[in-house]
């Protein structure tokens, strides 16, 4: 059964998740700034940022697909199982079957990048948790969360003078 | 005859609720219980199939189509 709160304000918006948004935004910044101009110095940048975006970018519109043909409940955020799943198929795509055909791809296999995976799913399972289960739910609508999970709105109105 | 939220077994109850989840059903309405409890292993298996499928042609597009610098530069980037 869906275990997400009725009183969580929105749902998962997919490919317009915050979460996906923001890695988008890092990823586009990656690639035409932090890649060229500290790349040479930070050599995260160039070898593993991407990696580490690859769920959180990724994975809203996967599951997108997924809910079109019915295969999700529509507005549901990832759950921890959906994340797992997606980290070790894809973990098996890119650091397994890839770097067999090297010649084409130009990849090879690395436990780091496999590293990375897992981090950046961590850490957006941690986001999506939180907003399932409504403790940062205030957050997003810019109210205090524990006011929020009570029910007050405590909005300031705009006064003007 | 089961229930439709918990798949209970509601034969031989004197009331019609639920002793697990508390649903009400009405004996006589058939859409208020299920004849037969679905089979939900089935499902799920049907469901990670799906699911597969599409992560393993996302992963493909990746690689391929969609952005094919995304991951992969030259074997000397540490990739």
């Amino acid at each position: 059964m869906d275990k997400q709160r009725d009183g969580v304000p929105g749902s998962f918006k997919y490919c317009f998740d915050p979460v996906c948004l923001t890695a988008l935004t890092i990823y586009l910044a990656n690639r035409w700034f932090m890649k060229p101009h500290w790349g040479a110095y930070i050599s995260f940048f160039p070898d593993y940022l991407n990696d580490f975006l690859c769920i959180p970018l990724f994975l809203p519109p996967v599951l997108l697909v997924n809910c079109l043909l019915g295969v999700r409940q529509r507005s549901r955020y990832p759950t921890a199982f959906e994340l797992l799943f997606h980290l070790v198929v894809w973990s098996v795509c890119f650091e397994v079957v890839a770097p067999l055909f090297s010649a084409v791809f130009h990849t090879t296999a690395g436990a780091l990048d496999v590293a990375a995976y897992a981090l950046g799913a961590g850490v957006a399972g941690l986001v999506w948790g939180s907003w399932r289960h409504g403790r940062l739910a205030g957050v997003w609508h810019g109210r205090s969360p524990a006011r929020f999970r009570r029910g007050e709105d405590v909005r300031t109105p705009i006064v003007f003078p | 005859m089961f229930c439709r939220v918990c798949y209970y077994d509601l034969r031989g109850l004197s009331e019609p609720r639920c002793p697990e989840c508390g649903t009400q059903f009405n004996p006589a309405d058939v859409t208020t219980y299920l004849m037969e409890v679905p089979d939900l292993r089935a499902q799920s298996l049907r469901r990670i199939a799906w699911m597969l499928a599409i992560a393993l042609v996302a992963a493909f597009l990746i690689m391929v189509h969609l952005v094919p610098s995304f991951f992969f530069g030259p074997p000397s980037s540490g990739h």
